[in-house]
């Protein structure tokens, strides 16, 4: 026999399923809403909708809910990774890293998880329909629109959203189900028969495939224990008996735990059957019960029998709640699993029935029926054949729907994470149209992972990858603390640390940038204006600061005017300028002599080690970091006069009039930066960088200094995506950071149990925008707790500890000639036949 | 968490109400009563039995989760190959006599 007698199936056409009885079925994937951000009372509004809107369905309906736990195909992890495993460019660092993060990731075990609902009426053709098909086939079309509204009505209620499947996407899931972990699939067709009868009995090969078979990827045995398809072992398990009790969510939400069965790393689906019948009927049948128990209970002269008594009441209590409306539905539960060897098999089988046992769910396996069950299992195809029905109240069976899903972020991201619920993908990507900005915020105590995730965002997001751009961080941690010392020296950035004895930047700029049309710029005279009146003591308001900023600036403009060098001016030359100004007014000369001396301060003082001289830090460059902790010791005022001239060249950066062109802004130890005077800057760069193709992130360790100096409001009005990392070592922060991002209770316990294991795994809670899984064209607000894993290839890019980075130097000093990602391949995997690294 | 709803046990395996004879439980019956009463030369004893073999087998069937194709499930067992072929013609493809090229419109692109 063929096997595809088994398996219902006539046909996928007009966005249905076709069963073999004619009956047509809609299927649609369920985007429920999210776990992380909903409370109690939400959950209760949702089961509320639910129940009232199925209770509403008409007789005849028949419902499936399929669950789908199955395993991220490789080819989507290539894909969401951006980098094809084993195909890896050796010469490119980054390249590199990507290919083996796919690699990894592939490994991992990512899970993909979905869940369908499958609807439509129960009531098949006749025979004399069947001599009508087409006919017959719109009318069972129209019956199914009917059933479309009051389903998606139901799900409205609740709030749930529901996606339909067209006639591709149906066929791919039906493979998927059939034949799960196929590589190739072949397309499915209706094919008409090109050969006579004779050459077909030569040829049987040639006859014409229906359409069920051809989902069936080969001969299919059975015994007791399991039925094979092709080279997989498939075995069906029952329910038996359902839990005491239900409520909403039931294979959704744990009940302040995990997720059901999240244990399970292995693939399957759950296939949750639901009729509705006339309810004329089973009312009458459920009455006439009611009186026997009745009678059992009541009986006189009998020792007293208490389970007739529970009975009873129990009967009486449902009647309460039919009489409320409640109604009686016919509910069946199947779980499929497979693999590739029996042992396999029957250790997950049994894993399975501990893990719905967990659920006070009893479910026992089928015997010589696998290969029967299986094909009731999908989509349309149990009815008229699935006869392992429970009757239970719709209240109930609307508890083992699909009502959560786990966002998986962006479609194509830059940085693939895990959900840490779940272990789905959660794809971020850094720029999208879909937000109002690119701009971004980290908060994360010490220790909770901030260096390893901008290590990451730079590695695939902006130093490779769509949407690659130049790239200028600020910190202020020093060499050995800052997060992209690592990175700079990987993947060739320039670090530049700025102090006296450092490298420095001389803030007065050529002739060739200061002068235009043979006059000073005025931004120019500006810029200069500010640094020398913060340096020479000239703040403040009234008309003495006011004729001494006068003369400033005609000082400024002198010098220009009779510089003849190509190279930039010093301060020194400026002292020279300044002596050079003539006037007559003998309060001008007071206040010249003066600024002379304040000038001749600052050039002979610890700040002309820094302000007076040629520059010696790059100020160009497609991945530049500046670290201003070497400004520690100097007074607030030369800090201020640097962080100005830092934030000149960040200006630069950011508005270089191509926003085409993608540039992102690191603010690294934002709480530090905003001290020495660069929270102007930040509050410039926030409200402006859209325009300019710009993204500005915004990493903050101290958060009660950051939100002291008011510039978090900014920075929350101006960003759309904040990403928290664990404030476990600092859990006094946690409540001001809850009450100031307006936490619900559910995302505060979220953020509460954030996690960081070293060596290991950090936890990020993302609050941000992403694309609509149902809506393509538009945006959809998620908060999505993930955890970020490293490639061993990743942890030896991003390694800043000290054992780690000597381990490292080690290597590049023996082999000075090797090529960095040899190096760092073999610290990772170590070399080809010599064993891992010691 | 919302709600909690009670699932009923007392009318949790009442989904299939009274279970219908099939053309198989009575030939299984009347195979079983038949026998007995051919061999204990009474009658009365086979239409007994036969009465017998009936309730036992709707209960259980009831018991199987009301089980309808036990007869076929249980023949399935003694085959001696246990094999679906995909070279073998898919016969059954049509319901109730519709041709087998039969279609009913529609395509299978992509939306």
């Amino acid at each position: 026999m063929n096997p595809g007698e088994l398996f219902s199936l006539w046909d996928i056409c007009d966005d249905a399923i076709v069963s073999s009885w004619g009956v047509l079925f809609r299927v649609g994937e369920i985007v429920g809403r999210n776990p992380v951000v909903m409370t109690g009372t939400q959950w209760e509004m949702v089961a509320d909708g639910l129940y009232a809107g199925l209770k509403r369905l008409d007789d005849g309906i028949s419902l499936q809910a399929i669950y789908c736990r199955g395993r991220l195909s490789d080819e989507e992890t290539e894909r969401l990774v951006g980098a094809r495993v084993g195909v890896a460019d050796t010469n490119d660092v980054l390249a590199y890293q990507r290919s083996m993060r796919a690699a990894y990731l592939c490994q991992r075990n990512l899970r993909d998880w979905r869940s369908y609902l499958v609807w439509g009426s129960n009531v098949g053709l006749t025979a004399s329909e069947f001599k009508d098909l087409r006919g017959s086939h719109k009318k069972q079309l129209m019956k199914l629109e009917v059933v479309d509204r009051q389903v998606i009505g139901a799900l409205q209620r609740a709030n749930l959203e529901v996606r339909t499947l067209g006639n591709g996407e149906i066929v791919t899931l039906m493979q998927n189900l059939v034949a799960p972990g196929a590589v190739r699939r072949r397309p499915v067709v209706r094919r008409e028969p090109m050969a006579d009868d004779e050459a077909l009995k030569r040829e049987p090969h040639l006859r014409p495939q229906s359409v069920r078979e051809q989902f069936i990827p080969g001969n299919m045995t059975w015994d007791e224990g399991a039925a094979k398809v092709d080279d997989l072992y498939f075995k069906v398990l029952t329910a038996q008996a359902l839990p005491d009790v239900t409520t909403v969510g039931k294979f959704d939400l744990g009940d302040g735990g995990r997720v059901p069965l999240s244990e399970l790393d292995f693939d399957f689906r759950i296939t949750v059957h639901v009729m509705f019948p006339e309810q004329a009927a089973v009312q009458r049948s459920f009455r006439q019960r009611r009186k026997f128990a009745f009678s059992l209970a009541q009986r006189p002269g009998q020792v007293s029998d208490a389970h007739a008594d529970v009975a009873e009441g129990e009967f009486g209590e449902l009647a309460n709640e039919l009489a409320q409306g409640e109604k009686l539905v016919k509910i069946g539960i199947q779980a499929v699993l497979w693999a590739k060897s029996v042992p396999e098999l029957e250790e997950r089988a049994a894993r399975m029935r501990a893990a719905f046992a967990k659920q006070d769910f009893d479910v026992f396996e089928e015997s010589w029926a696998h290969h029967t069950e299986l094909f009731k299992s999908l989509p349309g195809m149990s009815v008229g054949g699935f006869d392992r029905w429970k009757m239970t109240k719709s209240a109930c069976m609307a508890d083992l729907l699909p009502v959560a899903t786990f966002t998986r972020g962006d479609r194509e991201p830059v940085l693939v994470l895990e959900d840490a619920e779940t272990r789905q993908p959660f794809g971020w990507q850094m720029c999208s149209k879909k937000r109002d900005n690119d701009n971004f915020q980290i908060l994360g105590a010490s220790g909770a992972g901030k260096s390893v995730f901008i290590n990451m965002l730079l590695a695939y997001g902006v130093l490779s990858g769509p949407d690659k751009g130049k790239v200028l961080g600020i910190d202020y941690a020093g060499p050995t603390k800052s997060s992209f010392k690592v990175a700079c020296e990987v993947f060739g950035g320039q670090y530049v640390g700025i102090s006296g004895d450092g490298q420095k930047i001389n803030p007065w700029p050529t002739p060739e940038k200061a002068i235009s049309g043979g006059k000073l710029r005025p931004e120019v005279q500006s810029y200069l204006t500010v640094l020398t009146r913060l340096l020479l003591h000239q703040e403040g308001e009234g008309p003495e600061v006011a004729l001494s900023v006068a003369l400033i600036q005609k000082g400024i403009e002198r010098l220009y005017e009779r510089w003849s060098s190509t190279e930039a001016p010093l301060y020194s030359d400026y002292m020279h300028a300044l002596a050079g100004i003539e006037t007559g007014d003998v309060g001008d000369r007071g206040r010249l002599e003066d600024l002379i001396k304040l000038t001749r301060k600052v050039v002979d003082g610890p700040e002309g080690t820094l302000l007076n001289c040629k520059t010696t830090a790059a100020t160009d460059g497609e991945f530049l970091v500046y670290d201003l902790y070497g400004l520690n010791h100097y007074e607030d005022r030369v800090k201020s006069a640097v962080a100005w001239v830092v934030t000149t060249v960040v200006r630069e950066t950011a508005f270089d009039n191509r926003p085409d062109r993608r540039k992102y802004l690191f603010f690294e130890e934002a709480a530090n930066l905003l001290t020495v005077g660069m929270k102007g800057a930040i509050h410039e760069l926030l409200t402006t960088a859209r325009a300019h193709g710009t993204s500005v992130g915004v990493v903050t360790q101290e958060y009660e200094a950051y939100r002291r100096s008011g510039v978090s409001g900014t920075v929350n009005l101006n960003t759309t995506t904040s990403v928290f990392l664990s404030h476990a070592s600092a859990p006094g922060v946690i409540a001001p950071i809850a009450a100031d991002f307006g936490f619900n209770e559910a995302e505060e316990k979220a953020f509460r149990e954030l996690r960081a294991e070293k060596g290991k795994y950090s936890e990020l809670l993302f609050r941000t925008t992403v694309d609509d899984p149902v809506n393509t064209s538009v945006g959809r607000a998620i908060v999505a707790k993930t955890r970020l894993y490293l490639s061993p290839f990743d942890l030896e890019v991003v390694r800043s500890d000290a054992a780690g980075r000597a381990a490292q130097q080690k290597i590049r000093q023996a082999y000075p000639n090797a090529p960095l990602v040899q190096v760092l391949n073999y610290l990772a995997y170590g070399a080809p036949g010599a064993g891992k690294k010691e | 968490m919302s709600r909690v709803n009670t699932v009923y046990k007392c009318i949790e395996n009442s989904a299939h109400g009274t279970l219908s004879w099939q053309p198989q439980d009575l030939m299984v019956g009347a195979a079983i009563g038949g026998l007995v009463g051919i061999v204990s030369r009474y009658m009365v004893i086979g239409v007994g039995v036969f009465s017998l073999a009936m309730g036992g087998i709707l209960l259980g069937r009831r018991k199987w989760n009301g089980r309808r194709e036990y007869l076929l499930l249980w023949a399935r067992r003694f085959e001696h190959k246990r094999t679906y072929r995909r070279l073998d013609p898919d016969v059954r493809y049509s319901p109730l006599g519709a041709r087998a090229e039969a279609s009913i419109g529609g395509t299978h692109e992509p939306r």
